[in-house]
């Protein structure tokens, strides 16, 4: 399953929340994506997620492969929307 | 958008601390990582109190991976020059039980869009362990800087 979202904090991807969203990622076995410009990566690594260099107003896509993807994507959008990141 | 080319910074040996005696804290190794980039008028000194509160407030996310921690703050908190200096410690800085890490390299973002894309450029320089461990057993500031030179194997 994956969805897409505009990261509309002036902050971008920043450490903090990307810190979160990789550690919320990792508490699950699934293969987890975050796709940037035409490109996937895991969304397991912090470092991967912050050489992206996400900024305000940029797209992202998240893919969660089953089983339980729909909740696993919720919790991940969970994170995003406590940091205002969507 | 930012880009690396955009960057103006360049690293010196001006801005790499080896030390190394043991500190107390991590608190100390922050000011101690800091010194270079307030001496050089980077960062008010303020700015040492605010990456400080950040870890104390939201915890150690600023270890971004084994051995390395990338202190910040937001740029309006007494950021004056785009920068980051790299801070080797001989003994490690303990940050939490599981957290402990022996290289610290502070920046110092401008605005948004330029600490996001400082942020790229380093996390795309410190994301080989095996080099990382090297370096940090070398303890060579020119080493180090070479590092900062190598172009990475990531497109734009």
């Amino acid at each position: 399953m994956k969805r897409e979202y505009v990261i509309v904090s002036t902050l971008g991807l920043h450490a903090r929340p990307a810190s979160m969203l990789v550690k919320e990622a990792n508490r699950y076995e699934n293969e987890i994506l975050i796709g940037f410009k035409g490109q996937s990566f895991t969304l397991k690594s912090i470092m991967i997620v912050l050489s992206l260099g996400v900024s305000e107003g940029e797209k992202i896509t998240l893919e969660v492969f089953e089983p339980n993807a729909e909740l696993i994507l919720e919790s991940l959008e969970n994170v995003m929307r406590e940091f205002d990141l969507i | 958008m930012v880009v690396e080319k955009d960057l103006t910074f360049k690293l010196t040996e001006d801005f790499i601390q080896i030390i190394k005696e043991p500190i107390s804290s991590y608190e100390e190794a922050i000011k101690i990582a800091s010194k270079p980039l307030i001496d050089k008028k980077y960062i008010k000194p303020f700015y040492v109190n605010s990456m400080i509160n950040a870890v104390k407030d939201n915890g150690p996310y600023i270890v971004v991976a084994t051995d390395i921690a990338l202190p910040h703050a937001r740029p309006i908190n007494g950021s004056e020059k785009l920068g980051f200096s790299v801070t080797i410690f001989d003994h490690p800085v303990i940050f939490s039980e599981e957290k402990s890490v022996h290289l610290l390299i502070v920046l110092s973002g401008l605005d948004p869009m330029t600490h996001i894309a400082l942020l790229k450029y380093i996390a795309l320089r410190i994301d080989f362990p095996n080099k990382m461990e090297q370096l940090i057993k070398k303890k060579s500031k020119k080493e180090i800087l070479k590092l900062f030179k190598d172009p990475v194997l990531m497109e734009e």
